[in-house]
């Protein structure tokens, strides 16, 4: 009863065929495009001048350092909320089953809306200020702000949800391993952080990853300058049509996923084997 | 005539050869056992008869016609697997109904063959609940219901009993076998639970590492085994190696009565440990190590001559003999020797 | 005992973080146009349904609605009907090159949505494709596609192949044993994915925004719209996001009932 050659082309095609025509090709294209050899704008001949314009240009090399800023360190902050939180979901508490679903609604709310959320209580004359103002307090400016709080904090409301389901579903695979009277905290660390390293590992990757690619909320709630790269990719493409630098910039940070991607794949490969399930 | 014939079944799996060359005929009405650890290919040879895996070469022909080139829902054999494999969204019922459907039976012949059925594995009441709701012995009586009910010619068993627990599958095991008597349905049934195969087969076929060790009926396979392996994976056995000299096999500590093949060389001797005495004599070459009470058996082993021998005596009246007594070991008259190219 | 504590504790932090944002956003939905809402007051001083009654009469906003629904609606479809022949493939069928497919599949998911916009947004210019409903519909669906693969092939996994060599022993076709075995025990999983889908494509904005802005205004491109503007109007985008958020949250909660855990979620957004 196995399947033909054929009949497995004519099942992947819809899927893979999809992707390849619509996300594989544009990527290819958009790397010529970046070295000079595409269709649209710039197409003299291989150069890579636009690289070089990315990276000598300061404002650029600024975008690339502030996009690095705001991926990290909503990351790191997530990561310091998730694992605690993903910790306390494996116990059993009331309500439970409710909060495994309410925790997760963030995954759901789009970026922008994040960014209006922060907007109305945590800028200048925001709810949060009003409600300190008659204990005498204020809050520190977070949005347009030089350190961006106010995008880290957008960014690691979204990220928190997605990063502790990835968490707690590695922990989740561990055997309980509730042995011979060690104490809570001691088989978290011997046992259960080791184990489910990967799976944190790969949390923190896509959630990196995807926060490089953040617009709208930078866009809203960031200072005005430095702008992160994806807000520079968009104005390079759409107002000043030098597709060149654009797909250049887009490129490179296809290139950070899809090595985050490998890294990725490597280490959810190496949690398959440490928690004994099959490798297909 | 439901008999089978198979015919140099081969199946490989990249550089590992899982079945090689499969012969074998069933003959109609039979139960035959294919018995072996796990790994030996005797899954993959059931796999290959019902059409579940394509075989690399060979043949499978039932009632004469060859079946191999078919589809598997054209092949007409009843399954019935360990996992039970019951469909969870549907009723009992519907579970044994469903090979009916699928032949397109008018409903009311299929409500008739279903209650029929289900009278035959005894679970008459139990119609309309779903699968989840029954045990694992429930569960295992529809998977046989759902399978006959189609009245195939041959029925595959794949480990039927293997996740139930012992006294449930003793149980289900002579049902299983009234069953069959009753129905008359050719039967080949996978197993690694050698007590299982002998209780229920008419034959056995002993299989190790892909390929056939033995054929025989569990009587002749347990008390002449051709090879060391079959008498060592039916059940326990003691292999005592002796030499041939001038028409006697002889040991260091004895000499065998009886009569020697022609020749000289080693031989295999097979004797199981029920039918080894064990006497205590204060010259006996033998020494108990170790007494264990088995239950319905006492177990002595006995050190002799550097090999380590086992012997059980049933009833309440068996002689418990105490560590460290020297033994004398008495052999059964018609001694069984192992073919020689047998050995493990 | 802990329990409880754990419990309160959890509850506190999720409404801190989730129902009071929501609450200050339904406060700015209910300002009365003639009061305002202005510092330093914590709660408005007056309070009227003008600007919810508004939406009916606000053109581009039910425009909008529709827009986003009828994208979402077949961003779904799409996804679903693409996505189900290689998730049986990917599910049941053992073949060498699965890794590299799988690892494809999830690149989509990985590389940001803007990116993909550019990339996407690119080709569609030389096509007449930007600006365009179906151009925004098919940009979506690039990202809402290997999602849908990985559920649906989750779901399909789940099912032990014996119950398919059963069926067909019994004598069922493939294409019954599809109908009969598969789709019942799937659909389940199906209705999730489609739901989850839904709600993906719903609350997108990146490759919306840069395949069809400003012709094609979802509510998400409306909502970067008010807030980006030169007068940002709180109330508007308080109004939108709800619009955006109530439908968006009860059909994720439903899915979530469709699904029995974590397990098939985690699959489809980050396999382990």
């Amino acid at each position: 009863m196995t399947t033909s050659r054929a009949t497995l082309w004519i099942l992947l095609v819809p899927g893979v065929g999809y992707l390849v025509l619509f996300f594989g090709l544009p990527l290819v294209l958009a790397l010529l495009t970046s070295l000079g050899m595409g269709t649209i704008g710039t197409n003299d001949g291989f150069t890579l001048r636009h690289y070089a314009e990315l990276f000598s240009d300061s404002v650029y090399r600024d975008g690339i350092r502030y996009s690095l800023y705001i991926s990290v360190v909503p990351t790191l902050v997530s990561l310091a909320v998730a694992l605690p939180l993903a910790v306390a979901l494996q116990s059993t508490f009331p309500g439970k089953k409710l909060f495994l679903t309410l925790y997760k609604v963030p995954l759901v709310v789009p970026g922008i809306v994040a960014a209006f959320i922060v907007m109305i209580l945590f800028d200048r004359g925001g709810e949060m200020s009003r409600l300190l103002k008659p204990l005498g307090l204020s809050l520190p400016k977070l949005v347009r702000d030089d350190w961006s709080l106010g995008v880290i904090i957008a960014l690691a409301w979204k990220s928190i949800p997605f990063m502790t389901l990835i968490i707690g579903g590695a922990l989740a695979s561990i055997p309980v391993a509730r042995s011979l009277g060690a104490s809570r905290l001691t088989v978290f660390w011997q046992i259960e952080l080791p184990l489910s390293l990967p799976g944190i590992t790969a949390a923190v990757l896509l959630v990196f990853v995807g926060s490089t690619g953040a617009f709208a909320v930078p866009s809203l709630l960031g200072p005005i300058y430095p702008k992160p790269l994806s807000v520079w990719m968009y104005e390079a493409a759409y107002q000043k049509n030098d597709w060149g630098l654009a797909t250049a910039m887009g490129i490179v940070m296809s290139a950070i996923a899809c090595a985050v991607l490998l890294a990725y794949y490597r280490v959810t490969h190496g949690l398959r084997r440490a928690t004994g399930g099959e490798v297909r | 005539m439901a008999d089978v014939q198979i015919v140099g079944l081969r199946k490989a799996f990249g550089p590992t050869v899982a079945v090689d060359d499969f012969t074998l005929s069933v003959a109609d009405g039979e139960f035959v056992a294919l018995l072996g650890p796990s790994g030996c290919g005797k899954t993959t040879v059931m796999r290959m008869i019902s059409g579940i895996t394509d075989a690399d070469q060979g043949q499978v022909i039932l009632s004469g016609q060859r079946i191999d080139a078919l589809m598997p829902e054209r092949r007409n054999i009843g399954l019935v697997f360990q996992s039970y494999a019951l469909f969870p969204h549907m009723s009992v019922a519907r579970n044994v109904a469903f090979g009916l459907r699928m032949r397109r039976w008018p409903a009311a012949d299929i409500a008739a063959k279903v209650a029929q059925t289900l009278a035959l594995v005894d679970l008459s009441g139990h119609a309309d609940r779903l699968p989840r709701e029954l045990s694992g012995g429930q569960q295992q009586r529809v998977a046989l219901a759902r399978a006959i009910a189609i009245e195939p010619p041959l029925l595959l068993l794949d480990e039927p009993l293997s996740n139930l627990d012992a006294k449930l599958r003793e149980q289900l095991r002579d049902d299983l076998k009234a069953l069959q008597r009753r129905l008359g349905i050719t039967t080949i049934h996978v197993t690694h639970d050698q007590s299982e195969a002998m209780a229920l087969a008419d034959r056995v076929v002993v299989m190790n590492a892909g390929a056939i060790v033995e054929i025989g009926t569990p009587r002749d396979l347990y008390q002449t085994p051709r090879t060391r392996f079959s008498a060592e994976f039916l059940g326990h056995t003691n292999v005592i190696p002796a030499r041939v000299q001038s028409g006697r096999m002889i040991t260091d500590w004895g000499q065998f009565v009886g009569v020697a093949p022609t020749g000289a060389g080693t031989v295999q001797l097979s004797v199981r440990p029920e039918d080894l005495g064990l006497t205590a004599a204060d010259q006996g070459a033998g020494e108990v190590t170790e007494v264990t009470f088995l239950g319905p058996e006492v177990e002595h082993r006995v050190t002799i001559g550097g090999l380590t021998l086992r012997s059980r005596s049933s009833g309440k009246d068996a002689v418990v003999h105490a560590k460290g007594t020297r033994v004398v070991l008495a052999f059964p008259s018609d001694l069984h020797l192992l073919a020689e190219w047998g050995g493990a | 005992m802990k329990g409880r504590f754990l419990s309160i504790g959890l509850y506190a932090s999720l409404a801190l973080t989730l129902l009071a944002p929501m609450l200050v956003a339904a406060l700015w939905s209910l300002v009365d146009p003639k009061g305002g809402w202005f510092a330093p007051d914590i709660v408005p001083r007056a309070i009227s349904l003008h600007h919810w009654r508004a939406i009916g009469l606000d053109r581009s906003l039910l425009n909008s609605i529709g827009l986003s629904v009828f994208i979402s609606l077949s961003v779904t479809a799409l996804s679903g009907l693409l996505a189900l022949p290689t998730a049986y493939a990917l599910a049941k069928i053992p073949f060498r090159a699965k890794r590299a497919i799988e690892m494809f599949i999830l690149a989509p998911l990985i590389v940001p949505g803007l990116i993909v916009g550019i990339g996407i947004g690119y080709l569609f210019f030389r096509v007449g494709l930007a600006f365009s409903v179906p151009g925004v519909i098919l940009a979506q669906t690039i990202g809402t596609l290997p999602f849908m693969i990985r559920i649906l092939s989750a779901t399909l996994e789940a099912i032990p192949a014996d119950l398919i060599h059963a069926a067909r022993s019994l004598g069922a076709s493939p294409l019954q044993v599809g109908l009969h075995i598969v789709a019942p025990l799937a659909w389940p999983g199906f209705i999730a994915g489609g739901m989850l889908t839904f709600v993906s494509s719903f609350e997108e904005f990146e490759k919306t925004f840069i395949v069809g802005a400003p012709q094609v205004e979802t509510l998400t491109v409306k909502l970067w719209a008010v807030l980006g503007g030169k007068v940002m109007i709180f109330p508007n985008a308080a109004v939108v996001t709800f619009i955006v958020l109530v439908p968006t949250v009860v059909i994720f909660f439903l899915a979530e009932r469709a699904m029995r855990n974590d397990g098939a979620l985690a699959a489809g957004m980050g396999k382990l």
